[in-house]
Protein backbone atom coordinates (compact mmCIF):
# COMPACT_ATOMS: atom_id res chain seq x y z
CA UNK A 1 0.00 0.00 0.00
CA UNK A 2 1.50 3.48 -0.40
CA UNK A 3 2.55 5.70 1.93
CA UNK A 4 -0.21 8.15 2.81
CA UNK A 5 1.47 10.94 4.40
CA UNK A 6 1.53 14.80 3.43
CA UNK A 7 5.19 15.00 3.60
CA UNK A 8 5.39 13.09 0.49
CA UNK A 9 3.76 15.76 -1.89
CA UNK A 10 5.08 19.16 -0.43
CA UNK A 11 8.19 20.57 -0.74
CA UNK A 12 10.73 20.31 2.82
CA UNK A 13 10.00 24.27 3.40
CA UNK A 14 6.44 24.07 3.10
CA UNK A 15 5.95 20.64 4.97
CA UNK A 16 8.23 22.66 7.92
CA UNK A 17 5.73 25.74 7.63
CA UNK A 18 2.65 23.86 7.66
CA UNK A 19 3.81 22.17 11.05
CA UNK A 20 5.06 25.86 12.43
CA UNK A 21 1.93 27.48 11.34
CA UNK A 22 0.19 24.23 12.90
CA UNK A 23 1.68 25.33 16.55
CA UNK A 24 0.93 28.65 16.11
CA UNK A 25 -2.89 28.27 15.27
CA UNK A 26 -3.68 26.03 17.98
CA UNK A 27 -2.52 28.95 20.44
CA UNK A 28 -3.83 31.70 18.36
CA UNK A 29 -7.52 29.90 17.57
CA UNK A 30 -7.75 28.67 21.33
CA UNK A 31 -6.79 32.60 22.32
CA UNK A 32 -9.46 33.57 19.62
CA UNK A 33 -12.36 31.22 20.75
CA UNK A 34 -11.56 32.20 24.50
CA UNK A 35 -12.16 35.82 23.75
CA UNK A 36 -15.46 35.39 21.82
CA UNK A 37 -16.66 33.04 24.00
CA UNK A 38 -15.53 32.20 27.43
CA UNK A 39 -15.03 35.85 29.05
CA UNK A 40 -18.10 38.00 28.55
CA UNK A 41 -21.14 36.89 26.84
CA UNK A 42 -21.40 40.30 25.14
CA UNK A 43 -18.08 39.46 23.17
CA UNK A 44 -19.61 39.61 20.04
CA UNK A 45 -21.74 42.77 20.06
CA UNK A 46 -21.12 45.12 17.24
CA UNK A 47 -18.95 47.78 19.34
CA UNK A 48 -17.06 45.08 21.11
CA UNK A 49 -16.20 43.41 17.66
CA UNK A 50 -14.78 46.88 16.57
CA UNK A 51 -13.15 47.29 19.50
CA UNK A 52 -11.10 44.72 18.90
CA UNK A 53 -10.29 45.24 15.25
CA UNK A 54 -8.99 48.80 16.55
CA UNK A 55 -7.14 47.88 19.63
CA UNK A 56 -3.40 47.81 18.11
CA UNK A 57 -3.10 44.09 20.35
CA UNK A 58 -5.50 42.47 19.15
CA UNK A 59 -5.02 43.64 15.41
CA UNK A 60 -1.65 42.15 15.72
CA UNK A 61 -2.94 38.92 16.48
CA UNK A 62 -5.18 39.29 14.60
CA UNK A 63 -2.79 39.77 11.66
CA UNK A 64 -0.57 36.55 12.39
CA UNK A 65 -4.16 34.72 12.90
CA UNK A 66 -4.78 35.45 9.90
CA UNK A 67 -1.41 34.66 7.97
CA UNK A 68 -0.65 31.66 9.50
CA UNK A 69 -4.28 30.46 9.24
CA UNK A 70 -4.67 31.48 5.79
CA UNK A 71 -1.24 29.56 4.69
CA UNK A 72 -2.29 26.78 6.93
CA UNK A 73 -5.53 25.92 5.12
CA UNK A 74 -4.35 26.74 1.65
CA UNK A 75 -1.24 24.60 1.68
CA UNK A 76 -3.10 22.13 3.19
CA UNK A 77 -5.90 21.86 0.70
CA UNK A 78 -2.94 22.12 -1.94
CA UNK A 79 -1.66 19.07 -0.49
CA UNK A 80 -4.33 16.85 -0.52
CA UNK A 81 -5.16 17.64 -4.04
CA UNK A 82 -1.39 17.23 -5.37
CA UNK A 83 -2.29 13.93 -3.59
CA UNK A 84 -4.99 12.75 -5.79
CA UNK A 85 -4.86 11.50 -9.34
CA UNK A 86 -6.40 14.99 -10.58
CA UNK A 87 -3.44 16.97 -8.98
CA UNK A 88 -0.81 15.01 -9.61
CA UNK A 89 -1.51 15.65 -13.26
CA UNK A 90 -2.26 19.71 -13.29
CA UNK A 91 0.41 20.04 -9.88
CA UNK A 92 1.06 23.91 -11.56
CA UNK A 93 -2.24 24.99 -11.76
CA UNK A 94 -3.20 23.91 -8.06
CA UNK A 95 0.33 25.11 -6.56
CA UNK A 96 -1.23 28.93 -8.51
CA UNK A 97 -5.05 28.55 -7.60
CA UNK A 98 -4.29 27.62 -3.85
CA UNK A 99 -1.34 30.51 -4.34
CA UNK A 100 -4.18 33.01 -5.04
CA UNK A 101 -6.61 31.39 -2.74
CA UNK A 102 -4.27 32.25 -0.20
CA UNK A 103 -3.33 35.32 -1.27
CA UNK A 104 -6.94 37.03 -1.36
CA UNK A 105 -8.42 35.33 1.79
CA UNK A 106 -5.47 37.08 3.90
CA UNK A 107 -5.23 40.29 1.59
CA UNK A 108 -8.96 40.56 2.29
CA UNK A 109 -9.08 39.92 5.62
CA UNK A 110 -6.12 42.68 6.23
CA UNK A 111 -8.41 44.95 4.50
CA UNK A 112 -11.19 44.16 6.48
CA UNK A 113 -9.50 44.41 9.71
CA UNK A 114 -8.58 47.82 8.86
CA UNK A 115 -11.16 49.45 7.74
CA UNK A 116 -12.78 50.93 10.91
CA UNK B 1 -4.63 8.45 -4.44
CA UNK B 2 -8.34 9.27 -5.57
CA UNK B 3 -9.70 11.20 -2.54
CA UNK B 4 -12.69 8.51 -2.01
CA UNK B 5 -10.27 6.39 -0.29
CA UNK B 6 -10.84 8.54 2.59
CA UNK B 7 -14.05 7.62 2.92
CA UNK B 8 -12.93 3.90 2.72
CA UNK B 9 -12.56 2.16 6.45
CA UNK B 10 -12.49 -1.84 5.61
CA UNK B 11 -8.56 -2.56 5.62
CA UNK B 12 -7.37 0.82 6.88
CA UNK B 13 -5.77 1.09 10.49
CA UNK B 14 -6.07 3.59 13.06
CA UNK B 15 -3.64 5.65 12.04
CA UNK B 16 -5.12 5.59 8.50
CA UNK B 17 -8.45 6.54 9.94
CA UNK B 18 -6.68 9.10 11.84
CA UNK B 19 -5.05 10.11 8.62
CA UNK B 20 -8.45 10.40 6.32
CA UNK B 21 -10.03 12.38 9.36
CA UNK B 22 -7.42 14.76 9.66
CA UNK B 23 -8.18 15.78 5.96
CA UNK B 24 -11.78 15.85 6.35
CA UNK B 25 -11.68 18.42 8.68
CA UNK B 26 -9.04 19.95 7.23
CA UNK B 27 -11.20 20.83 4.42
CA UNK B 28 -14.47 21.50 6.99
CA UNK B 29 -12.25 24.06 8.58
CA UNK B 30 -10.74 25.54 5.76
CA UNK B 31 -14.68 26.22 3.94
CA UNK B 32 -14.99 27.90 7.80
CA UNK B 33 -12.46 30.30 7.39
CA UNK B 34 -14.22 31.63 4.16
CA UNK B 35 -17.60 31.47 5.73
CA UNK B 36 -16.22 33.23 8.50
CA UNK B 37 -14.92 36.05 6.91
CA UNK B 38 -17.61 36.33 4.11
CA UNK B 39 -20.04 36.74 7.83
CA UNK B 40 -17.51 39.41 9.53
CA UNK B 41 -18.13 41.60 6.17
CA UNK B 42 -21.41 42.27 7.35
CA UNK B 43 -19.54 44.60 10.04
CA UNK B 44 -19.29 46.88 7.14
CA UNK B 45 -22.76 47.05 7.01
CA UNK B 46 -23.69 49.06 10.31
CA UNK B 47 -24.08 48.01 13.71
CA UNK B 48 -28.03 47.04 13.11
CA UNK B 49 -27.79 44.83 10.05
CA UNK B 50 -24.40 42.81 11.95
CA UNK B 51 -26.10 42.59 15.03
CA UNK B 52 -29.56 41.22 13.39
CA UNK B 53 -27.29 38.48 11.71
CA UNK B 54 -25.44 37.91 14.78
CA UNK B 55 -29.11 37.49 16.36
CA UNK B 56 -29.60 34.75 13.63
CA UNK B 57 -26.56 32.76 13.81
CA UNK B 58 -25.54 32.83 17.80
CA UNK B 59 -28.76 30.75 18.60
CA UNK B 60 -30.09 27.57 19.91
CA UNK B 61 -31.05 26.41 15.98
CA UNK B 62 -27.33 26.90 15.19
CA UNK B 63 -25.50 25.14 17.87
CA UNK B 64 -25.81 21.63 16.67
CA UNK B 65 -23.30 23.69 14.14
CA UNK B 66 -21.46 25.16 16.29
CA UNK B 67 -20.76 21.98 18.36
CA UNK B 68 -19.63 19.81 14.95
CA UNK B 69 -17.67 22.62 14.32
CA UNK B 70 -15.99 22.47 17.37
CA UNK B 71 -15.29 19.05 16.83
CA UNK B 72 -13.73 19.23 13.59
CA UNK B 73 -11.48 22.26 15.24
CA UNK B 74 -10.35 20.54 18.43
CA UNK B 75 -10.04 16.88 16.19
CA UNK B 76 -7.71 18.67 13.64
CA UNK B 77 -5.58 20.94 16.42
CA UNK B 78 -4.79 17.70 18.65
CA UNK B 79 -4.37 15.35 15.85
CA UNK B 80 -1.97 17.81 14.51
CA UNK B 81 0.07 18.38 17.49
CA UNK B 82 0.28 14.53 18.11
CA UNK B 83 1.70 14.59 14.17
CA UNK B 84 4.07 17.48 14.96
CA UNK B 85 5.41 15.87 18.06
CA UNK B 86 6.38 12.98 15.90
CA UNK B 87 7.70 14.36 13.00
CA UNK B 88 9.77 16.17 15.24
CA UNK B 89 11.26 12.95 16.23
CA UNK B 90 9.56 12.97 19.57
CA UNK B 91 7.31 9.74 21.31
CA UNK B 92 7.46 7.68 17.83
CA UNK B 93 8.29 4.84 20.58
CA UNK B 94 4.66 5.67 22.20
CA UNK B 95 3.11 6.42 19.04
CA UNK B 96 -0.44 3.95 19.67
CA UNK B 97 -0.57 5.39 23.12
CA UNK B 98 -0.64 8.78 21.92
CA UNK B 99 -3.23 8.01 18.90
CA UNK B 100 -5.63 6.51 21.58
CA UNK B 101 -4.79 9.92 23.84
CA UNK B 102 -5.35 12.18 21.64
CA UNK B 103 -9.06 11.00 20.57
CA UNK B 104 -9.58 10.53 24.35
CA UNK B 105 -8.53 14.58 24.66
CA UNK B 106 -10.32 15.84 21.77
CA UNK B 107 -13.65 14.05 23.49
CA UNK B 108 -12.47 15.63 26.33
CA UNK B 109 -12.02 19.04 25.10
CA UNK B 110 -14.96 18.93 22.69
CA UNK B 111 -17.38 18.32 25.85
CA UNK B 112 -16.02 21.95 27.63
CA UNK B 113 -15.75 23.71 24.81
CA UNK B 114 -19.40 22.63 23.89
CA UNK B 115 -20.69 23.08 26.94
CA UNK B 116 -19.06 26.58 27.41
CA UNK B 117 -20.47 27.30 23.79
CA UNK B 118 -24.18 26.27 25.37
CA UNK B 119 -23.79 28.45 27.60
CA UNK B 120 -22.88 31.01 25.19
CA UNK B 121 -26.07 30.81 23.31
CA UNK B 122 -28.08 30.07 25.33
CA UNK B 123 -27.18 32.90 27.81
CA UNK B 124 -26.66 31.19 30.80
Amino acid sequence: MEEMHTRRVLEPIAWILQLISGIFLTVLVTFHFYVTHFVEHNAMEYDKVIGRFTDPAYQVMYVLLLLFVSFHAFNGLRAIILDTNFGAKHARAVNTATFLLFFAVFGYGLVLLFSF
Amino acid sequence: MSWTNWFRISGKSLFGIAFSLHRLTGVVLAIYLCMHLTYLTSLKFGKEFYESLIKTTVSPTFLVFDILLILAGVYHGVNGLRLILHEFGLAYESRRTLLYAAFVLTLVLWFVASYQMYRFVMGV
